[in-house]
């Protein structure tokens, strides 16, 4: 590896200055920065709709009318799923870390990474003036009739969605091509980091995935401006058809969003144990089956739609097939942990916390993925506990996990374990006390999307809400120990937690560059040279 | 690192032309089939056929992906699988709905509410002999005949 | 370290060690561009097989009532194939042109910018055939969902706005055929087509400028190679589009 010269403080962060050095930048370091400054924004604002609808839900009677409330959990949905959770890891630790990690000096398309970021911020723009004009209230799904009928602001919120669909392919676009077409010499395959093996299948569903979402907008829209029949029934259309339209890309969505949080987890959970990773290439080849089989499995969330029986059955039994892949990482991870040299730190406990609130997400989608009883769980709480798991704490653990194993070479400086550590315990334990009472809710029938329910709910829709309002202060302890290290924190050593691959081995912060020359790749990224399990047995 | 340069694999033009008379012939017997009256799901499953010949043309030559890397022509190809499934499983549920349950049927119900409006009188048909009234293309394969007596038909049953 | 920059062209970007590396990744990258838009228009090709599933017969009966023009879309796939050669025939004439300036660089280059230009005019010669095509339409009323308003071939909206299907000659209603939603498809679909057909012109066109300020050569003609792909499967897409909406009964 070559060795980096610190002749000078210039990095990528004071390489230049001023407001048009940074929005018109095209350093993939600067837009991850931007993209991540923006996408805590938006999760700040989808995060207060949440606390709308978990304080209208502690009691059964209803606070908010019918018609705020449906726009509450809406605002709720949309913001999470499209400003939020589609970018959130690709967009900020992706665009960052990809050419480090490949020794590369930059991404396939600079210009074109800079002009993802402005359309996503345009199609932002779309979101708010939404939120501005009243706010849409069709769920974030749009079902149709009533998206294509009534509804309130739809035309803007679908525009919005539409914009930053675009953002979510170009992004995918370059990554699949840096990774391709960038990589260091020597690096092969086999010898990349599994956080690109991750962002690679990410890729290629954010490319193949995303334009159909975008067709269905389109179609949408006219459907609500001329009528011209398509989904609508009292025109001649058919609303299963929107569902399925919808749900092709809304599935594999929700891969683009969990397949990175698997790359860091695969990152963090060996440099942390200072063990080599269990099963490189399952993880690796499991990472591309996810992204392959998740596109056949759609109809599981039209159950009850009106869809044919048979075909619900199909995709059941695909749906079971696509479990597979995700126990292999699952195990591959645990087996990691195995007589590694655990360090109890803050990146190692949120890394932890994913593992457990992963795993019951990913039970808890078998009940839903088997017809029989989905009949009775489907659009309870148990649903909405379910993705919850997947989505919210399998990403936004993966998320917390990754900002805090890369802070040290983004910002130059350490954060602070003693706070760090007890606001993760904190976060892992109220984030469970406000999901897990919404499963026992819907397992007992409590819909989704109601804002008011029968009584015998309370108990455990009370239960949820006090956590979700400690789970969101346990945010703000994340939020004041990464503050409190920008103002406060040690300057961070070149490579803090000793990890091998090729973004440790340059400066922190990095060049504006990354590298001096280029980096050549001689090892896989977790031959830890001295704690290999066999080696400390042999030496004893 | 040295200078790599790949030779670009540069086309006579006679390919070219060979293949674009190829494409010329293919739609004029794209057109010609579908004139021969065939069945509606033999006509389809011949259009189609012919169209994907002429795709393949367009995509191996004159997108050159015969000189191309095999990474190009997977992604297309991955992109051809993809919309496949979705065409394949969407139409597959459209096809049997109503296999194991009977479901209600829209169709039933629009036709209940049409036969409705027929019987309340409120299904009128615009006069046929309105000098501004607008045509078809002129290029009729039968004079337009049959559906303009059709409409002088209904403009006598119905009332206004 | 290789002589990367100190010899480095111009259109030679920093983070790309090699000119093929560049050029292989600026194609990955179309193709994958492509990929994305061939999933897009699979949206509109679902929607119009699901419809047709729905109403064969309507489908059918657009055809034998000659509401499309057959002569019109026929003479439209023989430009948009011309075009396409013509736009093949441009990348060749930049894949020719020499490095260094000489006769022979600016004879391709002028062959460039003129196979540019045609491949241009014939999109153009497209869209007033589309435009024709389109105002018929709008005259006799054959429009989409609730637009549609063809005397000949009437649809019955009930007072709540819903469309029940078409009115027989005999005054009553036929909920099988539904003319107004194979002109929604027939408008997205070609409409959708249009619009690229007319972002293809506009890049046309700049890259011909581009032609004419020297910057294409033997060595860099990615741009000219990629917006070919581009202009193929645009052509692609109304090879498949023509006989599904103007030839199949």
């Amino acid at each position: 590896m070559s060795a980096e010269a610190t002749h000078d403080d210039s990095n990528y962060l004071n390489a230049t200055s001023g407001f048009k050095s940074w929005f018109m930048t095209v350093d993939h370091k600067r837009l991850g920065i931007m993209y991540l400054a923006t996408i805590l924004t938006f999760f700040l604002i989808g995060g207060s709709f949440a606390m709308l609808v978990r304080y209208e839900l502690l009691d059964a009677a209803p606070t908010l009318s019918a018609s705020n409330y449906n726009k509450a959990f809406t605002l709720h949905g949309a913001i999470m799923v499209f400003l939020v959770l589609v970018p959130a890891i690709p967009a900020s630790l992706g665009n960052f870390l990809i050419p480090l990690m490949l020794g590369a000096k930059d991404v396939a398309f600079p210009k074109l990474n800079r002009l993802s970021f402005h359309i996503y911020l345009f199609g932002a723009l779309f979101f708010v003036t939404t939120l501005v004009l009243g706010g849409v209230d069709t769920g974030w799904t749009f079902y149709t009739p009533y998206s294509s009928k009534y509804g309130t602001n739809v035309i803007t919120a679908l525009a919005g969605a539409f914009i930053l669909g675009f953002s979510s392919i170009l992004t995918g676009l370059n990554f699949i091509v840096t990774i391709h077409k960038m990589r260091a010499p020597g690096m092969t395959w086999g010898k990349i980091p599994l956080f690109l093996w991750a962002m690679y299948a990410t890729s290629l569903i954010q490319v193949l995935a995303t334009p159909v979402i975008a067709v269905t907008l389109v179609l949408l829209v006219v459907e609500r401006f001329m009528g011209i029949g398509i989904f609508d029934p009292a025109l001649g259309g058919d609303p299963v058809l929107f569902q399925h339209f919808f749900w092709f890309y809304s599935h594999p969505v929700v891969y683009v969003m969990i397949l990175p949080a698997f790359g860091i987890i695969s990152e963090t959970i060996t440099i942390h144990s200072r063990k080599h990773i269990f099963g490189y290439t399952a993880i690796a080849g499991s990472s591309v089956a996810i992204a392959a089989v998740g596109f056949l499995v759609w109809g599981h969330h039209m159950f009850l739609s009106g869809q044919s029986e048979t075909m619900g059955a199909i995709f059941s039994f695909i749906t079971f097939g696509v479990a597979v892949p995700t126990a292999i990482k699952v195990c591959s991870w645990i087996a990691t942990l195995y007589k590694g040299n655990i360090r109890w730190n803050t990146v190692m406990m949120y890394t932890l916390g994913f593992l457990w609130i992963f795993a019951i997400g990913g039970l808890t989608g078998l009940p839903l993925a088997t017809l029989s009883t989905d009949v009775h769980l489907h659009d309870t709480y148990f649903v909405v506990a379910h993705f919850h798991y997947t989505m919210m704490g399998g990403v936004l653990f993966a998320l917390i996990t990754g900002i805090f194993h890369w802070w040290p070479k983004m910002t130059g400086k350490m954060f602070s374990e003693k706070a760090g550590v007890p606001v993760s315990i904190f976060a892992f334990l109220s984030y469970n006390l406000t999901f897990i009472p919404q499963f026992i809710a819907g397992h007992r029938g409590m819909p989704r999307r109601y804002h008011e329910y029968l009584p015998q709910f309370e108990e455990m829709m009370r239960l949820s809400s006090i956590g979700s309002f400690l789970f969101g202060l346990s945010l703000f302890g994340v939020l004041f120990v990464l503050i409190h290290s920008l103002l406060k924190g040690e300057k961070a050593p070149q490579n803090p937690w000793q990890g091998l691959s090729l973004e440790w081995e340059t400066a922190t912060p990095p060049i504006e560059h990354n590298f001096e020359g280029q980096p050549i790749c001689t090892c896989g990224p977790y031959e830890f040279p001295d704690i290999d399990v066999k080696e400390r047995v042999a030496a004893k | 690192m040295g200078h790599s340069h790949s030779e670009p694999h540069i086309s006579p033009l006679s390919l070219y032309f060979t293949v674009f008379s190829c494409l010329i012939v293919l739609t004029f017997v794209t057109v010609g089939v579908s004139e021969l009256g065939l069945p509606s799901t033999l006509s389809i499953i011949v259009a189609m056929a012919v169209a994907l010949v002429k795709a393949t043309l367009v995509a191996t030559w004159f997108m050159h992906l015969i000189h191309d890397t095999k990474l190009n022509i997977a992604l297309f190809l991955a992109s051809l699988w993809f919309m496949g499934i979705f065409f394949i499983f969407t139409t597959f549920d459209m096809a049997s709905r109503g296999n194991v349950m009977k479901m209600s049927d829209t169709f039933e119900f629009r036709q209940k509410r049409a036969d409705d409006n027929v019987r309340a009188g409120n299904v009128k048909v615009r006069k046929s002999d309105d000098p501004n009234k607008p045509h078809a293309f002129k290029f009729s394969t039968n004079g337009g005949k049959d559906w303009e007596d059709g409409l002088i038909a209904a403009e006598h049953s119905s009332s206004h | 370290m290789s002589s990367e920059n100190a010899n480095q062209k111009h259109y030679h970007a920093f983070f790309f060690h090699t000119m093929d590396q560049q050029n292989s990744s600026h194609k990955l990258g179309m193709w994958a561009f492509l990929a994305q838009e061939l999933l897009f228009f699979s949206g509109l090709f679902m929607a119009y097989i699901a419809m047709r599933y729905f109403y064969p017969d309507t489908f059918g009966e657009v055809q034998t009532r000659n509401l499309l023009s057959i002569p019109m879309g026929f003479t439209n796939t023989i430009v948009l194939l011309t075009s396409s050669l013509t736009m093949a025939l441009a990348v060749r004439e930049a894949q020719l042109i020499p490095v260094e300036e000489n006769e022979e660089s600016k004879k391709h280059r002028k062959r460039l910018i003129q196979l540019l230009v045609v491949t241009a005019a014939l999109a153009c010669v497209f869209l007033v055939i589309k435009y024709f095509e389109y105002s018929h339409k709008l005259h006799v009323g054959t429009l989409p969902g609730k637009f549609y308003h063809f005397a000949e071939w009437p649809i019955f909206t009930d007072t709540d706005g819903s469309i029940l299907g078409a009115i027989r000659p005999d005054g009553s209603i036929d909920v099988t055929s539904a003319p107004h939603i194979f002109f929604s498809l027939y408008f997205v679909a070609t409409g959708t087509h249009g619009l690229h057909v007319v972002i293809g012109v506009g890049v046309i066109l700049w890259l011909a400028l581009r032609a004419k300020r020297g910057e294409f050569n033997a060595e860099y003609h990615s741009a000219v190679e990629n917006v070919g792909l581009y202009w193929h499967l645009v052509d692609l897409i109304w090879i498949f589009l023509f006989p599904l909406m103007y030839l199949v009964k």
